[in-house]
């Protein structure tokens, strides 16, 4: 009886161990471009462009980064992307706070019809991006605001109207209404009731909509690429040009890309509470 | 009394609302209608600033009947490229999901939180860089093929190889997404439901065949549905691996829809294009999403 015991622990054992090293291998082999991008940006130039294949890597040197901070010119893409990021988060949540409160508060003539077509086009808006986007260059074009970071921070905070007003706005409904009555009754006016009551409550929900419109201006590539020229280019763009129209050595790609990357993952990290309990609030309602 | 309030209130919110509105308005919608009418048009990059006239339904007819259209091609190339990578997709999604999800492995939230990473990192980088692994000369992939003896393949620079290295990074890139629907789904089924069924006999492939399948089923047919619309509109992977080819060979629907915008300079032939592609995409979705809800219901 002890015996048999015996032998389904360490059958248990060994099953654990087997699964829990197929799942490393697993994890090793989808992540090792991660790995090799980063340790490629601490490689000498020489050892990339041999034909050996080295793992782990035998002289570590700051070749790329020197070149980025000092002879690249990221400062200029930085400056761009930045200011393009924030303008967009601002944008949007001059946008969609207002939107979002008059949605979750008030009675009015239109309101499911106007939601529901919010929530449609966020179904099918993927799709009429590039469709829109032609027409939206002629229109810039004859108004002459091509080439505008400012242009480009309003388009991506317009494109984010529906989905961030419906995150919002559901995340508004979950704060008791008795709030802002008490308020009202107490003699606050709207405005009040918005900038004193509802947006202190719900710094998650805001911390969402500011994070994900910001990660969009960061990383959209195809509308900055269209409607910009090179001296306005943006990270993402500017990195495309590196690896795609100009041979740059794989090394300097690689310190730049990550050095792109290196906002997006700490804000996701930084962010993951608000943004977890942002999204599980108002996220999928509907 | 209650009525002038009640109108108070509606220009109240209506005054909230109309920002955000106007400015959707004018950059989303207007231009999709805009689009509509340029491909009724011979819109191209020189008189686009308004010395373009009506033609009717010529793009329309170029596109779907012109003995030379690119049209049938770029559609064929996109369907088989979400014939490929969805399953593929849907499979790796799944295993991961179910490997994940067993009881036996040690430090799962670790391996979980590490494999979601391709979902964090911005798709532009993780395209380029894979651009890079692919590289014929001095890319990884080549020279750990080389370092086991075999020969260096041309990736990017064939049709073939470059609609495989498509189908790579897309699983690459989705499968988190496919993953993660997939673990939330099956973490939802209560425990319960297997001892009980153990109880009455059940074995392992019936348990999976009756208990887990219908209900990770919903969950998984919508993230199915999801991700197949973005195989059908994949532009950022060929765009930036290789630029849809060589040759033209790999262009997409959305990629060919975009360069013969932006790089021949054809915007009404191109909106015509577009057009057609939004519809068909349009149709997908609206079909996919009923036959979801239908089958949910039942």
């Amino acid at each position: 009886m002890k015996s048999k015991m015996k032998i389904k622990v360490s059958r248990k054992i060994i099953m654990a161990i087997i699964a829990t090293t197929i799942a490393a291998v697993i994890t090793g082999v989808l992540l090792f471009p991660v790995y090799w991008i980063i340790t490629s940006s601490i490689k000498p130039y020489a050892s990339l462009y041999t034909t050996r294949f080295e793992l782990i890597p035998r002289q570590i040197t700051f070749d790329a980064y020197n070149w980025v901070f000092f002879k690249s010119n990221f400062f200029l893409r930085l400056r761009n992307s930045l200011t393009v990021s924030i303008l967009t988060t601002i944008f949007t949540l001059i946008l969609v706070v207002p939107a979002a409160y008059a949605f979750s508060r008030f009675k009015f003539f239109g309101k499911d019809k106007l939601l529901y077509g919010y929530l449609a086009f966020t179904q099918f808006a993927g799709g009429l991006g590039i469709t829109g986007l032609i027409a939206l260059y002629a229109i810039l074009a004859y108004l002459n605001l091509l080439n505008s970071l400012v242009v480009l921070a309003i388009i991506y905070a317009a494109g984010g109207v529906p989905f961030n007003t419906w995150l919002l706005k559901t995340y508004f409904d979950t704060i008791p209404k008795d709030f802002d009555e008490a308020a009202l009754v107490d003699g606050a006016s709207y405005l009040d009731v918005m900038w004193r009551i509802l947006l202190p409550i719900s710094k998650p929900g805001i911390a969402t909509v500011a994070v994900f419109s910001f990660m969009g201006g960061w990383t959209e590539f195809i509308v900055a690429q269209t409607i910009l020229n090179p001296e306005n280019y943006t990270l993402p763009v500017e990195l495309y040009r590196l690896m795609g129209q100009y041979e740059t050595p794989w090394n300097q790609f690689a310190a730049m890309a990550l050095l792109f990357a290196v906002p997006v993952v700490v804000m996701y990290m930084v962010a993951q509470k608000y943004l977890q309990a942002g999204l599980a609030m108002g996220g999928v309602k509907g | 009394m209650k009525k002038s309030h009640r109108t108070w209130m509606t220009n109240k919110a209506f005054l909230l609302i109309m920002p955000g509105l106007l400015v959707f308005l004018f950059f989303n919608l207007y231009p999709i209608a805009y689009s509509v009418y340029l491909a009724f048009t011979n819109a191209n990059f020189y008189n686009i600033m308004g010395k373009y006239s009506i033609i009717g339904l010529e793009n329309f007819q170029k596109i779907l009947f012109h003995p030379n259209t690119r049209f049938y091609y770029s559609l064929e190339r996109t369907v088989l490229f979400v014939l490929t990578s969805v399953p593929l997709k849907v499979a790796f999604g799944v295993a991961l999901a179910v490997l994940l999800n067993s009881a036996v492995i040690r430090g799962r939230a670790l391996f979980r939180s590490l494999l979601i990473l391709p979902w964090t990192l911005p798709a532009v980088l993780s395209i380029l860089m894979w651009r890079g692994l692919f590289n014929m000369d001095f890319g990884a992939i080549n020279k750990i093929l080389m370092s086991m003896g075999f020969p260096a393949i041309n990736w990017l620079n064939d049709t073939l190889n470059a609609f495989i290295a498509y189908n790579i990074v897309e699983v690459w890139l989705a499968y988190p997404f496919m993953m993660t629907v997939v673990l939330a789904a099956l973490q939802s089924v209560p425990p319960e439901l297997y001892d009980s069924a153990q109880i009455d006999g059940a074995g392992r492939l019936q348990r999976l065949r009756y208990i887990t399948l219908p209900l990770i089923f919903r969950p998984l047919w919508f993230a199915t549905i999801l991700t197949s619309n973005a195989s059908f509109q994949a532009f950022l992977v060929p765009y930036l691996l290789n630029g849809g080819g060589p040759a033209r060979t790999n262009e997409f629907v959305i990629l060919y829809g975009y360069k013969e915008a932006f790089q021949i300079g054809e915007f009404g032939y191109a909106a015509a294009f577009m057009v057609i592609i939004s519809l068909i995409i349009m149709a997908f979705m609206y079909v996919g999403m009923k036959v979801g809800r239908m089958t949910s219901e039942e």
